[in-house]
């Protein structure tokens, strides 16, 4: 996989990772910088506080980010009025967050910012959709929170590419973690597993008697049209192992709103594979993989996948020059 | 302690108020404020003035029938109407985002006023905005609603600034020509990037020359490369510091400004936000009376105490017509004058008083929350207080949490007798300035005896309790008969076409529709035994009670119904 400008152009990108210090912020700048040389003026924000020059538990220097004129991102009010690239105000963030009010702001000219962003998702699209509304930008990244990819599923439409650093202590587990990472992203897709019956639900509330069992039947319904086995089940909320339990023995097929609703782990995930269908009522666009290595060469690392369809989801360090990619 | 609304929160619940509401849309931050107050009221002047301004705001909009687009427009800006900080607070300055949202709202405050007639603006005392401040504020900013410290506001900011772009472009040139000497003499392709990993075995050529790169070790095999700023490039950036510094003590002089401004004009500000709210609140109120052909009601006083008649004519309550229309059900609209102080309403299971009640609660609490009602007709007086007692469904997660009553007497350990004590108990205790009181299926949780025994005592005393009116509904038919009190049934269910409809065998989905095509939900003088069998029994029947059972019970109905109308009449002492 290659990253370009066209795998941002025109669209909202989720920049997520397992852990701090997994190359978010470095792969959220490489991805400016492609639109950039595209000729494109992109928006971009975080979620939460990510200003700190330092990285609070590894004190491993961050990368700055920068913003150049006409683009536009959202931080807090104190560090837009110390901001020199002379930011103008468009739209203010619901609500308050720890470091005060937040705002969508537009550079007057170049400079580094703090990026600071709404902590709650639904804050997060709402600043997003401000943006795209308005037409301040066509190209949205977003610096997402850490380990936190349910940020992703707030934000219809939106996409997201999955930063990790590899190292040769931690090989195996990244590999696991990429592999459940895209096994859960490629699940099926069941849509409308869980609309009720609006009509047989309203005349039994007129009877005053129990509601009759017609959301099976729509479960039912989505994992047919699906090609899964049936009877199908479909979960509210998160899918763990407490909630597992409490599906029905007869289910073939359980239904979860996305994947980011699903806390299994591996081999929990297998497990319940090898009884059961999971698919998902929603999908979410995964992009792909950016992977940064240290003390690892490539061939290792391929070597340690082993699946060259996983491989094909993979892009490198977009800081390596071509000749440390040999 | 009493809520600050005239409306408890049991009578709310009870009369599905919340299903109303979800449709009631104002636009701006200020009017969904008042929106979630739910504020039910219990002061006539105050009620008449919304109806005044829910009219005002019909011929507004009646005015602008052929301009739909400028009711977008007027729509769009309200929208935009930003919350304000209006806090007083001495000399403290108003921070940048604070002064933008200043701006942003004068400016939707100014589009929203021009887009209105006189006699509109005149009604609801939407002023002109500040002008010397509107005018201060538009300096800053490329349009209408943004905001920056802009050069206009000090000519010293537009000479730093300059100053500022003379150093940025400066800097810029070097680290471009420092980008491409790179790729010219060691091959490093920065691109857009701000430093490269160089594998070690191919960073001899950077490693020579450390005046252009500084290299540091990123693993075994590579370094971290990037760009070296030079002398003439570190001066720049020195030079360029101090020039912020410079900037910054000139916007925040701006600011200051600019915050003395605001803080002048803000008891004018606060008079707009309560004139734009006063606009918003009505103009939905006025499109909900349009969607739903509202009326407004007759608000009478009560001469010497005695209250006026309660009429209601062609009455639709709303969250019923709506759940009957998404079923394709009728919906029988309800017509009722009550001269009386009381009310006693007698029906059979699935027989619509409880409906009934509802609606004239409904029709009460809008009226008093300064709706229009959904009535042909509606006169009534305003009550103190609104009340309900009787048994709740869960019906909006917000405000139904507690049974009605609103004490968690369950939780206290009462049976459902006692809570329905207690919540009688709390009902009369307000009631003692007067109330719309509200009693459905009052003391259900006792024998047939003692429920009417307590419902009988409960209506002579509330009858007789000046400024208030109880209705209450029952299945039990042995209540007293009190001269004052109204009784009324519900017309019931037609019998002749129940009986054809018993052999269908049909879903229970069908069933319900047919029982309530059968049912005729007019209001009726009770004034005697009513029609020969049992509602109940034949609602039963329809909904699949096994045909034995119908049969004895409809007997043992009759058979008491013989005894309980001759007890009746030597009670009552009539013939």
């Amino acid at each position: 996989m290659r990253l370009e400008a066209s795998s941002f152009s025109g669209r909202v990108t989720f920049v997520t990772g397992p852990e701090k210090h997994c190359g978010k912020t470095t792969l959220l700048n490489a991805a400016l910088g492609l639109l950039r040389e595209a000729g494109e003026t992109p928006a971009f924000l975080g979620v939460g506080f990510d200003g700190e020059a330092r990285d609070a538990l590894t004190a491993a220097r961050k990368p700055r980010i920068r913003v150049e004129e006409g683009e536009v991102f959202v931080s807090a009010e104190r560090y837009l009025r110390a901001a020199p690239c002379l930011p103008e105000l468009l739209d203010v963030v619901p609500g308050m967050s720890a470091l005060g009010r937040l705002a969508i702001a537009r550079a007057r000219r170049g400079g580094e910012v703090t990026l600071v962003g709404p902590e709650r998702n639904e804050l997060a699209a709402w600043a997003i959709g401000r943006v795209l509304e308005e037409g301040w930008a066509r190209s949205v990244l977003v610096d997402g929170a850490i380990n936190r990819i349910t940020q992703v599923s707030a934000f219809s439409g939106a996409r997201f590419l999955f930063a990790l650093r590899a190292s040769p202590p931690d090989l195996e587990r990244q590999v696991r973690r990429m592999r459940l990472l895209r096994r859960l992203a490629e699940l099926p897709q069941a849509a409308g597993a869980s609309r009720a019956d609006a009509a047989a639900a309203n005349v039994a509330a007129a009877a005053d008697v129990a509601a009759p069992a017609d959301q099976p039947a729509q479960a039912d319904a989505a994992a047919e049209a699906a090609g899964l086995p049936v009877p199908a089940f479909a979960l509210r909320g998160p899918l763990t192992a407490e909630t597992l339990r409490q599906v029905p023995e007869a289910a073939r097929t359980l239904i979860v709103e996305d994947f980011t609703k699903v806390f299994l782990d591996g081999p929990a995930l297998e497990a319940l594979l090898r009884s059961r269908s999971l698919a998902v009522e929603s999908g979410i666009e995964f992009g792909g993989f950016v992977v940064i290595l240290r003390d690892l060469s490539r061939e290792r690392f391929r070597a340690a996948l082993a699946d060259p369809s996983l491989e094909a989801l993979v892009a490198y360090n977009p800081y390596e020059t071509e000749a440390a990619s040999a | 302690m009493r809520s600050p609304s005239a409306c408890s929160p049991a009578a709310w619940d009870f009369s599905r108020a919340e299903e109303f509401w979800e449709r009631f849309s104002p636009l701006s931050p200020y009017g969904k404020d008042a929106k979630e107050e739910r504020l039910v009221l219990s002061d006539q002047a105050a009620i008449e003035a919304l109806y005044d301004g829910t009219e005002r705001a019909l011929a507004f909009l009646e005015s602008r029938r052929d301009d739909p687009a400028s009711l977008d427009r007027l729509s769009y800006h309200l929208r935009r109407l930003p919350r304000l900080p209006l806090e007083r607070r001495g000399d403290a300055a108003y921070d940048l985002v604070e002064i933008f949202q200043f701006k942003k709202f004068l400016s939707n405050y100014r589009a929203a006023r021009l887009l209105l007639d006189e006699e509109t603006r005149a009604w609801f005392g939407l002023g002109p905005e500040p002008a010397g401040l509107h005018a201060e504020l538009a300096k800053g900013g490329s349009d209408a609603e943004t905001f920056y410290v802009a050069d206009d506001y000090d000519p010293r900011l537009r000479d730093v600034r300059k100053s500022l772009a003379r150093v940025d472009a400066a800097v810029a040139a070097r680290r471009a020509a420092a980008r491409a000497r790179a790729l010219a003499e060691c091959g490093a392709d920065f691109g857009g990037r701000d430093f490269l990993l160089v594998p070690r075995d191919a960073a001899q050529a950077i490693l020579k020359d450390r005046a252009l790169f500084a290299v540091e070790p990123y693993d075994a095999s590579s370094y971290i490369v990037r760009l070296q700023a030079d002398d003439e490039e570190l001066a720049l950036e020195t030079e360029r510091e101090a020039l912020r510094q410079e900037e910054r003590v000139l916007e925040e002089g701006v600011l200051s400004g600019l915050s003395r401004l605001v803080a002048e004009e803000l008891p004018r500000i606060e008079g707009l936000v309560a004139a734009i709210r006063g606009f918003d609140l009505a103009r939905a109120r006025a499109l909900l009376a349009v969607e739903e052909d509202l009326r407004r009601p007759l608000l009478r006083e009560a001469p010497e105490g005695r209250l006026p008649a309660l009429l209601v004519e062609g009455g639709r309550f709303l969250p019923c017509a709506w759940e009957c229309g998404r079923l394709g059900l009728r919906y029988a609209s309800l017509d009722l004058r009550l001269e009386e102080s009381a009310a006693v309403l007698f029906g059979s299971n699935m027989g619509g008083k409880t409906v009934a009640l509802e609606s004239l609660v409904f029709f009460q609490v809008l009226a008093q929350a300064g709706f229009f009602t959904p009535a042909a007709r509606f006169e009534t007086s305003v009550y103190p207080r609104i009340q309900y007692v009787g048994e709740l469904k869960a019906r909006s997660a917000s405000r139904s949490a507690l049974p009605a009553g609103g004490r968690g007497y369950v939780s206290e350990g009462l049976s459902g007798f006692g809570f329905e004590i207690r919540a009688f108990a709390e009902a009369w205790e307000e009631a003692g300035e007067g109330a719309f009181a509200v009693f459905d299926e009052f003391a259900r949780t006792t024998s047939s005896r003692e429920a009417e025994a307590i419902l009988s005592a409960a209506l002579e005393a509330l009858a007789r309790k000046p400024g208030v009116r109880a209705l209450f509904s029952t299945h039990f038919r042995g209540v007293s008969r009190l001269p004052g009190v109204r009784y009324l049934r519900v017309r019931g269910l037609d019998r002749r076409a129940a009986c054809e409809a018993l052999g269908a065998d049909e879903p229970l989905g069908e069933r319900i529709r047919r029982i309530n095509r059968m049912m005729e939900y007019g209001l009726v003088d009770d004034e005697g035994p009513g029609p020969s069998g049992s509602d109940a029994v034949a609602i039963a029947a329809l909904l699949g009670l096994d045909c034995g059972v119908v049969a004895r019970a409809e007997d043992i109905y009759a058979a008491g119904m013989a005894g309980s109308d001759s007890t009746r009449k030597a009670r009552t002492g009539t013939a």
